[in-house]
């Protein structure tokens, strides 16, 4: 036997089997990018407009005893995208090496420690957050994708709970790596025209997309409903940061993100 | 979104009803609903987009031919089943090696499951199906889906990360534990075969 047979073997799987894991209970996360995808709503530009964003409290500004963000929520603005990426296919060498690094291990690679400040109410961490998979070539660092998981609940194999009131998690899940890899949810080109704003002295895009969930009507296909997806990306010293929050609001995302960037909880978003 | 709506207003008992019927237009019905889904599936096994265009229509004839007497329970499974098997009869290895394609990236990390003691075993395509029935259920929900994804439908990792929403470096990561545990359970039951 060989990895042609097993694959071409495969052929012969159980109808059920292969029905069960790809059609028929597929997770809502899924269907939504599948579905976006097919509708084909491909808009003009990823044109995520993030104006007057203010920030106080660096100053010594006779106003505040206390030091403190301030963000003006009412001045973001965003459009919805939705863009089909070009696929950056990362080849992973059989021979590379895995190693799990905890929270310092992260913190001395990014620079920085990767837990956000603010963390809405509500929300955990995932017991794997601290169990992270950088993968090594010839003692060099070859994938170092990570990403931190918090949710308002995870099942044991470490994915995130569903709500009760809709089949899709709530939380975000932040993405940091240095070494390029794709846009999951920023389906932009490299062409495109993204208006920043700038939060500290970082300049971040953010975005916004309605995503749906299931289960879907047998007969009309219709997802059962659909959520607000916010996502918000920027570099921080040649390390990429990818924040992505389902079904938490606008505010709440600004928040983590102004927490994480100039490292404090005293953050208000009004 | 006029396609989509069409594509709504048909399921699958509609369609299996309308082979049933002899009425031709149960492969119209067909080519609405799966027939970018089939397309890609071919595509990812033949690496042709003309390979792909005349797989599917062997598909479709092969479901003209056996529906009825077979009433599929999943169309869509029992779609993709005829298509998978034709996508590989005509899959000449040479040219995809030569081509690079996608099928000699799956099968090079499949070849990573295979235990030393194995390779020199034959085994009939029902019994791996057999074996893999077996694998995949022990799996997780979501890991049963990647691993499917990666092998069954010949998607890329890209394309797995987007559609469950993770990032590439997690199905990666999901996909080598899971070769690792196959080739542990093909370790086990390689004792019994």
């Amino acid at each position: 036997m060989n990895g042609k047979d097993l694959l071409a073997g495969m052929s012969y799987m159980d109808e059920h089997t292969i029905a069960e894991a790809l059609s028929g209970h597929v997770p809502a996360k899924g269907v939504r990018l599948r579905n976006l995808r097919r509708l084909g709503v491909l808009a003009a530009c990823v044109c995520i407009a993030v104006t007057g964003i203010f920030m106080y409290g660096k100053g010594n500004g006779p106003l505040q005893e206390k030091a403190q963000t301030r963000i003006l929520l009412s001045e973001i603005d965003l459009n919805e995208f939705d863009r089909d990426s070009n696929d950056r296919k990362i080849h992973l060498p059989n021979n590379c090496v895995e190693e799990t690094w905890n929270r310092q291990a992260l913190a001395d690679y990014f620079g920085r420690d990767l837990w956000p400040v603010y963390i809405p109410e509500g929300l955990t961490e995932s017991p794997y957050n601290n169990q992270q998979t950088i993968f090594r070539l010839n003692e060099n660092i070859y994938l170092d994708e990570v990403y931190l998981d918090f949710y308002h609940g995870f099942n044991n194999d470490g994915m995130p709970m569903w709500t009760e009131d809709a089949a899709a998690e709530k939380g975000f899940t932040l993405t940091a790596w240095k070494k390029g890899l794709s846009r999951d949810y920023m389906w932009a080109s490299e062409e495109d025209q993204l208006k920043t704003s700038v939060i500290g002295d970082t300049e971040v895009v953010f975005g916004y997309r309605k995503m749906e969930y299931g289960p879907y009507d047998e007969k009309s296909h219709a997802p059962a409903g659909a959520y607000d997806l916010y996502v918000a990306t920027f570099m921080i010293d040649d390390v990429h940061y990818e924040f992505v929050s389902h079904q938490l609001p606008l505010d709440e995302l600004v928040k983590v993100v102004t927490s994480f960037i100039c490292q404090t909880e005293e953050v208000e978003v009004i | 979104m006029k396609d989509r709506t069409r594509k709504m207003e048909v399921c699958d008992q509609e369609i299996v009803d309308l082979y049933w019927q002899r009425n031709q237009e149960a492969v119209a019905a067909t080519e609405r609903v799966y027939g970018v889904r089939l397309r890609n599936l071919a595509k990812n096994i033949l690496h042709s987009q003309q390979d792909a265009e005349e797989c599917v229509n062997d598909t479709y004839l092969k479901a003209w031919q056996t529906i009825p007497p077979t009433k599929p329970q999943c169309l869509f499974a029992y779609l993709m089943k005829i298509c998978r098997f034709k996508a590989f009869d005509r899959l000449d290895w040479q040219n995809a090696q030569k081509r690079k394609g996608q099928v000699i990236q799956l099968t090079a990390e499949l070849t990573e499951c295979i235990p030393d003691a194995a390779i020199e075993k034959k085994l009939e395509g029902q019994e791996i199906g057999c074996l893999l029935d077996t694998f995949v259920r022990r799996l997780s929900e979501d890991k049963r889906r990647m691993f499917l994804r990666r092998y069954w439908l010949g998607q890329s990792i890209a394309e797995i990360a987007r559609e469950i929403g993770r990032g590439e470096s997690y199905v990666k990561t999901n996909l080598y534990r899971i070769r690792e545990s196959l080739r542990s359970y093909l370790e086990e039951e390689g004792v019994l075969i």
